[in-house]
């Protein structure tokens, strides 16, 4: 909260009062604990997918392709020993020349989405752009898992569905 | 890239080099990373500046 918030708390009789320096959407990005009238909201991280395919820059790209394959998956996540994202392989990526190092074939730098970010947001931009997957990260970069369009889609189907419910 | 093949962002107008939500320099709608943030509410506009 801010510093004002804060000091006001401690006025109020408040004993155990901190500011968190980074911010709001630092502590949303980190998935601590929100609440209010949008913390039920289905984000990114609920539905992002934990058990994605990882690998390391120096791995075959013919070993993460097959790894990737037995576990179903048309996407791999490169990261470092800190999880942090360096790269992306999707189904074009993976089906290069197997005999490569992953650091030549994936897509350096790849676009990472918050934990907090809405899923019917992302499912609209997904769509718009027709993105099978989006890596969702910590704000220092750490994986939490992939997003499928397919999940995002259905999820926010399933709350538009809930939202008609709730008028009628 | 020539300045005729230039992506612009369909958000602000400005050019780009990649569509910042999917990375695809030919991205049919492009926005820039300033625009993906503030459409996904990664980044809350700065009306204006205050201390608090």
């Amino acid at each position: 909260m801010s510093p004002r918030a804060a000091w006001r708390l401690e006025t109020l009789g408040f004993m155990n009062v901190y500011d968190y320096k980074d911010g709001k959407l630092d502590w949303m990005a980190a998935g601590f604990p929100m609440e209010g009238t949008n913390a039920e909201r289905p984000r990114a991280a609920d539905v992002a997918r934990k058990d994605v395919v990882t690998c390391r820059l120096d791995e075959r790209l013919g070993d993460v392709s097959a790894r990737a394959a037995a576990a179903g998956w048309e996407a791999a996540v490169v990261v470092n020993e800190e999880r942090v994202v360096l790269g992306l392989l999707r189904k074009k990526e993976l089906a290069g020349e197997p005999g490569q190092p992953v650091e030549g074939a994936m897509r350096p730098g790849p676009s990472t989405f918050r934990r907090y970010v809405a899923i019917t947001e992302m499912a609209a931009f997904m769509t718009d752009h027709n993105l099978d997957s989006s890596p969702i990260t910590t704000s220092d970069g750490r994986l939490t898992g992939l997003v499928l369009k397919e999940d995002a889609v259905r999820v926010a189907h399933e709350l538009g569905h809930e939202s008609e419910e709730k008028v009628l | 890239m020539t300045a005729a093949q230039a992506l612009k962002c369909g958000g602000c107008g400005n050019e780009i080099e990649s569509c910042a939500f999917c990375d695809e320099p030919d991205c049919s709608s492009p926005r820039c990373n300033h625009c993906v943030a503030l459409a996904l509410r990664e980044r809350i506009p700065q009306l204006h500046a205050h201390g608090g």
